[in-house]
This record gives structure tokens, C-alpha cells and sequence, in this order.
């Protein structure tokens, strides 16, 4: 008899810690974030939000522990692990002298989609996001905002079964900001997994299925906000989040 | 105040490069400013062993006094015209492009309050050739003629006007230019001027220098050559110098102060013309760099099609290049240059040498593929710039894609190396025999030089570069730069020895080319590895 067989984590982390120099920016963390959820990862300045989603990206490595995307051990596995995922940075890594179309098509090659569809889904994506004729233009005139919107249309080319983003609303207009929300949950509802940090309480508050508190590289708490509410005695998530960074170490 | 202030944080930051807390990591980039200041320090010893082996060997052989000065003179301005060619763009660009712009212009600050900061910003980062150049010839020079005890009391006001001079002029032209030229090329025309400015200074020294020499290398001629050049310095800043040295030597305090007040005379006039442009135009210089017009990319729909129908990693990082090489046309003109200029060496200097064709033309294209190779390979990384850390994030190998950025560095040198080819064979009237035979060398030669250039660009790139001659960490240039010259040396020492001795030309080749399949492997091993670590440090 065969055991039933459970759906792979977009990402689970196990253990992971990351110093620079004697300053350690992430302790021992576990997380998971399952098929079809939106993961709201909160906490101060400083917290460790950045350094943990740079090592999920493998842009930085970690001092120990382990992450696994859809699976695939980042560390024993990175080809395999970074084609499942991807990823918003909060500086985004553009290449100035392209255009937003050319930037797509070369981003579409890097995870081997199809040219065809790549050009497909980067139209797709560019009407979602409103970038319009100015995709034709070079990049290194884009405001902040529009050049956020070239590294999500980016991290989200391939259809990744994990998607990492990095303060991802950070120069958005409302437009934008609601279509990258629908983005995401028309993302998370077709199975993927979604870890998304940011510091807009509201935002989390509607947008994430559950959210996970980090202040000085540990996990504070994690859960729905139900639950968060009923382990810290707060009516929002701002109290909730108030409540849990200002205790004492 | 202000400037005490500037001052303090300056030296803090100066305190945290050298001295990291313990417990926190480094700041980006320390590493690599430590490694500059070791190697600007055994630069300058060498420079100084140099100069006073040079001054030995002339006083030995009846060399005067006057004979050295010219020596000093001749030096001093050729560190000048370094000074404006490869330093002058960092200067401006601390004037117009440093990041901490945006917090100096909202300040309520006066023009000159803030040129005054970021001059001494620019300090530091131009004035390597004096520290590694002047300071240890003026330290030779004493070693052989004894300055006087009250000259080095001079020395910091000569060594600051030397700087002042070439940088207040320069900074002052940049800014003039870019009020006129269009802001989106700002970055465009200051690496034109700096790639102009080296060929033409180079130009002229190449062929006037060696000319002036005569055809022997007796050190008579040398001292013939010095006392003809002598004759247009005593009215240059590195003749002033000199001459203010020659006098500390003798006692002369008079002759010493007046020759120093002429220079810092000359370097308050330049930095009286930049606070002049500075009051005047700084401020609209530096609106006009923040804003720009945005422009539709030309030609997009031509490329648009070769790439699209491959989804090859090569083929689109090809065509990923081409676009970026296009639309960074100063890489391309310094390229030009760089071609232009090392084919030309051994011409320049073949009035010295009576050298046979067939040999000045293997010398011409093993110092353009090694130059080129460098070069070339050298911007293949950092011309990626911040975008590089794709590499990390997608799933390339990064043996792939350094195999693909090499790939695609090798057609661009391949293609210089076709045209140099050409032209030499036509111009020096090769056979196809002779052709084979200076270009068996050439070829593994622009290997190395391809793979060490890549190496260098992994290791040190510079992602924020303002200027195509500085894609690299300050380090990083002299590490190139030196290993540059080494290569040139072996190969084109390598390839006269095989053509002294044909019998060891076999095992020699062989040799050869089993040394640069070690080399090559060996720089793409560690290029790779050093690719794969890449690590973007924000905490």
C-alpha cells in the first residue's frame, strides 16, 4: 500500500543562520512557506528580513543550516533550487543599457522559457503593470517605480513555484500595488508559494494567509493573524507587531 | 564648521576602511582600498630604487646636477598628463556623480563650500601617480644631491600644487563641457575626453620621445636627449619643481622659494578657475545630471529579432552584448584606442631598433592581443554592472555564463585582431608564411590575456564605474596593469628568442602553449569560483 504522497514545500528552511563578521544577522531560523499561501514576513529594521531572503535567493550564503526550493537543496542542488523561484530584490538588478522588452527576453533565455511564450507572458505582464510604451525606452530612465515593475515582470517570466520579493511595493502607485497584489494571489492560487516582506502593516494585514515576526534574526511568532492576536492580546497587526518587537531580548 | 565636519566623517570613515569594529563586518569594498595602499607602497619603493639607480648611473657617467632636474622635470610632467588621462574623471565624478551629491546640494551649503568638500574627496582618489611617482623620485633625488633641511618644508606645498594644477584645470574644462553637452551623454563625453586625451598625449610622447633620443642607447644619448628636452621645461610645473630641487640641492633658498611660488602660483590660478566655474555653473551642471530625457532605444527591433529566436544562453548574452557595447560607445572608442595605441608601440620605437618586418609585425600584434586581450576581458564583467548578480540568481552555472562572457569578449578582440592583422599585412607586405608565422604566438597570447582580463573583472569590477579606463577597483588597475606589462614582456621576449635560436623553436612553442593552457584553466577555475561566491553585502 502505497503512502499517500504530500505536496513539496516551495521553500522550507531549516536552521539557517547568517553572521557578518561577529554580527549575527539571522539565528537559527525554520520556516516554511506551503503551495498556495502568501507568507508576510515582518519585523523592524535590521530584523534579518533582507539577509534571510538574499540567502533564499542564493545571493548570499549561510553561515548554516539549510534551504530547500520545491525540494531542491540550494546548496547541494543550486541550478536545480534557483530555476523553481523567483526573485524581487529591493534594489533591483537591471541592466540600464537595455529595454524592458530586451531585459525580458534575455531573463527568459536565462531560465530557458520558450521564446515565444516568454514574449507572451512579458506583454502579459507588462499590461498588468502598466509599464506601456515606456518599455521601449532604456531602463536607465525608469523611475524607481517602473524599474520595480521590469524585476517583478522579471521574477515572474518563468512561473516559478516560489516567488521571493523584497519590499516589492516600495515606489508603486496604487495602481500598480493592487495589480501586483492580484498577481500574487493568482499566483499563490494556482500553487505557488509566496514569501513577501514588507513593512506596510495594512498590506499584510489583506494580503498574506499568515505571517511570520522576525526581530533580531529569530523568529518572534508566527501564524495567522487570529492567531498572532489571540498569542499577543492585539486587536490589529500593528499591535500584534508593536507588542512583539518591543520585547526585551 | 562645515568643513570640520566633513573632516570628521571622512576620517571616521577612513578609520572604519583600515580598522574594522570588532565584530562587524568590514565596509564594501575595504579589501580592496588595502590592497591598493600596499600596492601604491611598493610601487613607490620601486619608483624610488629606480630613480636613484637611474641618478646613480647618470652621475657616473658625467651627468650634472642640471642633467638630473631635467630627469625630475621630464618625469613630473609626465605624471601630470597621467594625472589628467587617468585620474581627472574620478575627480569629476566626485563633483557630479557621488552619492552623497544629493545630501550636499540640499544642504544649505555654498558652492564653494561644497567643491571645497568634495575636492578633498577627489584627493585621495587622483593622486596615486604623485604618491607612487613624485614623491619617491624627489626622495631619490635627495639620496643622490642632499636637499637642504628647509626644502622639506616645501615638499607638501609642491606635492598639493603638482595635484591642484592638472585637477583644477581639468575639473573646470569637464564642468564647462557638460553645461553644453547633453546630460544623457555626460558619462559618455567624459570617457571620450579621457580616451582623447591619451591618444594624443601618447601619440606625441611616442614619437617625439624616442626620436629625441637618437638611434643609439648609450647613455650619452640619454643625457643628449635630456638636455634637448630640458630645453621647453623651465616653464612647465614639473620644471619649476625641478628647478626649486636643483636649487634646495645647492643652498639657494631664493632661487628654491621662487621656482615653488611660481607652481603654487600656477595651481591657485587653476583653483581659482574651478571655484570661478563652480560658482557658476556647478549647481545647473548637477541639476542637469540628475535630470534626464528619456529616450527610446534605436536600432531595438534589428537585434530584437536574431535574439528572440534563440533562447541559447550564448546567443542571448551575444546579443545582450552587442546592445550594451552599442549603447556604451565610449567602451568601444577606448577599445579603438587601445588598439590603436598598442599596435603603434613597436612602430614608435622601431627607429631605435633597425628590426626586420615580419618581427616588428608578431612585436605590434602580440602587444595589441595582449593589451587587447586584458582590456577587453577586463570590462566583460563589470560592464554587466549590478545585473551581474543575475548570475547568482538564475540557473547558470557560473563556469557558463563566464564561458559565455568570454565567448562573447573573444569575437569582439577577435575582430580587432582580424583588422590589426590585415592592415599589418598589407602595410608591411607579409607572405602568407610570415603571416602564420606571427600569428602562431598571437593567438595563445590573447588567450591568457582574455582569461587573466576575465579574472580581473570577476575579482575586481567595479560596478559602479563612471568612466570606461575604470572599470575596475583602483586595486584591481594596478594588479591589470601590471599584469599586463608582464605579459607583453614574456611573449614578445618569448617570440625574440624563438627567432635568436630556431632550433629551440619547437620545444619552445610547445612549452609556450602548454604554459598558457595552465594559465588560461587556471584564471577561468578561480574566475568561475569567485563568479559563484559573488555576494551582494547589505545586511
Amino acid at each position: 500500500m502505497s503512502e499517500p504522497t504530500t505536496p513539496v514545500a516551495p521553500l522550507e528552511i531549516r536552521g539557517l543562520v547568517r553572521r557578518y563578521g561577529g554580527f549575527t544577522a539571522v539565528d537559527n531560523l525554520d520556516l516554511v512557506v506551503s503551495s498556495g499561501e502568501i507568507v508576510g514576513f515582518l519585523g523592524p529594521n535590521g530584523a534579518g528580513k533582507t539577509t534571510t531572503l538574499r540567502c533564499c535567493s542564493g545571493l548570499l550564503r549561510g553561515d548554516a543550516g539549510e534551504i530547500l526550493i520545491a525540494g531542491h537543496s540550494l546548496a547541494r542542488e543550486p541550478l536545480e533550487a534557483r530555476a523553481r523561484m523567483g526573485f524581487v530584490p529591493d534594489h533591483p538588478f537591471l541592466y540600464d543599457r537595455l529595454t524592458a522588452w530586451e531585459f525580458l527576453d534575455f531573463v527568459g533565455a536565462l531560465y530557458r522559457v520558450g521564446a515565444a511564450t516568454a514574449r507572451q507572458r512579458s506583454a502579459e505582464l507588462i499590461a498588468r503593470l502598466a509599464l506601456g510604451p515606456a518599455a521601449d525606452d532604456l531602463v536607465e530612465t525608469y523611475s524607481l517605480g517602473m524599474r520595480q515593475k521590469v524585476s517583478i515582470a522579471a521574477a515572474l517570466l518563468h512561473e516559478p513555484p516560489l516567488v521571493l520579493l523584497d519590499e516589492p511595493l516600495g515606489g508603486l502607485d496604487p495602481h500598480s500595488a493592487r495589480a501586483l497584489k492580484d498577481l500574487l494571489r493568482e499566483r499563490a492560487s494556482r500553487g505557488a508559494g509566496v514569501l513577501v516582506s514588507t513593512h506596510l502593516l495594512d498590506v499584510a494585514e489583506r494580503l498574506c494567509d499568515r505571517v511570520v515576526v522576525l526581530d533580531r534574526g529569530r523568529k518572534r511568532a508566527e501564524g495567522t493573524l487570529a492567531e498572532l492576536r489571540g498569542e499577543s492580546g492585539g486587536t490589529t497587526l500593528e499591535d500584534v507587531f508593536l507588542a512583539l518587537t518591543n520585547q526585551p531580548e | 564648521m562645515i568643513l570640520l565636519a566633513t573632516l570628521r566623517s571622512r576620517g571616521a570613515m577612513l578609520l572604519h576602511t583600515f580598522v574594522p569594529r570588532p565584530g562587524r563586518a568590514a565596509p564594501r569594498g575595504a579589501g580592496s582600498t588595502r590592497i591598493a595602499v600596499v600596492l601604491a607602497v611598493v610601487l613607490a619603493m620601486l619608483a624610488y630604487f629606480v630613480m636613484r639607480e637611474l641618478l646613480q648611473v647618470l652621475a657616473q657617467a658625467g651627468g650634472t646636477l642640471t642633467d638630473a632636474a631635467s630627469l625630475i622635470a621630464v618625469l613630473a610632467n609626465l605624471t601630470l598628463a597621467g594625472l589628467l588621462v587617468f585620474d581627472l574623471h574620478e575627480g569629476v565624478s566626485a563633483l557630479l556623480s557621488d552619492t552623497d551629491l544629493d545630501l550636499l546640494r540640499r544642504a544649505p551649503l555654498k558652492p564653494h563650500t561644497q567643491l571645497a568638500i568634495k575636492l578633498f574627496d577627489a584627493l585621495p582618489r587622483t593622486s596615486l601617480l604623485m604618491a607612487v611617482l613624485i614623491v619617491p623620485a624627489i626622495f631619490a633625488f635627495h639620496e643622490a644631491f642632499h636637499l637642504a633641511h628647509w626644502a622639506w618644508v616645501l615638499l607638501p606645498v609642491q606635492a598639493l600644487s603638482m595635484w591642484a594644477l592638472p585637477f583644477g584645470l581639468g575639473a573646470a574644462a569637464a564642468v564647462l563641457m557638460l553645461r553644453v553637452v547633453p546630460a544623457r551623454h555626460a558619462r559618455e563625453a567624459l570617457g571620450l575626453v579621457s580616451s582623447l586625451t591619451l591618444l594624443v598625449l601618447w601619440l606625441a610622447n611616442s614619437f617625439l620621445l624616442p626620436r629625441m633620443g637618437g638611434n643609439g642607447t648609450s647613455l650619452e644619448d640619454f643625457r643628449g636627449a635630456l638636455a634637448r628636452l630640458a630645453t621647453g621645461m623651465p616653464r612647465t610645473p614639473g620644471g619649476w619643481l625641478a628647478a626649486s630641487l636643483a636649487a634646495s640641492a645647492v643652498g639657494d633658498a631664493r632661487t628654491a622659494l621662487v621656482r615653488t611660488g611660481w607652481l603654487t602660483g600656477a595651481a591657485l590660478v587653476s583653483l581659482a578657475l574651478v571655484v570661478w566655474v563652480a560658482h557658476t555653473s556647478l549647481e545647473s551642471v548637477q541639476a542637469r545630471m540628475v535630470a534626464w530625457s528619456p529616450r527610446r532605444a534605436r536600432g531595438a527591433a534589428r537585434l530584437h529579432a536574431w535574439s528572440q529566436a534563440a533562447t541559447s544562453l550564448t546567443r542571448a548574452m551575444m546579443a545582450r552584448d552587442i546592445r550594451l557595447l552599442r549603447r556604451n560607445w565610449t567602451i568601444l572608442g577606448d577599445l579603438v584606442t587601445t588598439v590603436v595605441l598598442w599596435t603603434l608601440l613597436p612602430v614608435v620605437f622601431e627607429p631605435m631598433f633597425d628590426t626586420a618586418r615580419p618581427l616588428l609585425a608578431r612585436t605590434m600584434l602580440l602587444a595589441l592581443a595582449v593589451a587587447v586581450g586584458s582590456e577587453v576581458g577586463a570590462r566583460a564583467i563589470p560592464l554587466e554592472r549590478g545585473a551581474l548578480m543575475w548570475a547568482r540568481l538564475a540557473p547558470v552555472a557560473p563556469s557558463r555564463w563566464l564561458a559565455a562572457r568570454l565567448l562573447s569578449a573573444a569575437v569582439l578582440s577577435g575582430g580587432l585582431i582580424a583588422v590589426a592583422t590585415t592592415a599589418c599585412a598589407w602595410a608591411l607586405a607579409l607572405s602568407a608564411r610570415d603571416l602564420l608565422n606571427v600569428l602562431a604566438p598571437v593567438v595563445p597570447a590573447l588567450a591568457v590575456a582574455l582569461s587573466i582580463g576575465a579574472w580581473a573583472g570577476v575579482a575586481f569590477g567595479d560596478p559602479q564605474w563612471t568612466n570606461p579606463r575604470a572599470m575596475l577597483r583602483p586595486a584591481g588597475r594596478i594588479i591589470a596593469t601590471l599584469l599586463l606589462i608582464a605579459q607583453a614582456i614574456l611573449w614578445i621576449s618569448l617570440a625574440s628568442r624563438a627567432e635568436a635560436a630556431p632550433a629551440t623553436t619547437a620545444w619552445l612553442s610547445l612549452a609556450a602553449v602548454g604554459c598558457a593552457v595552465f594559465i588560461v584553466l587556471l584564471a577561468f577555475a578561480d574566475g568561475a569560483r569567485r563568479l559563484g561566491t559573488l555576494e551582494t553585502r547589505e545586511p
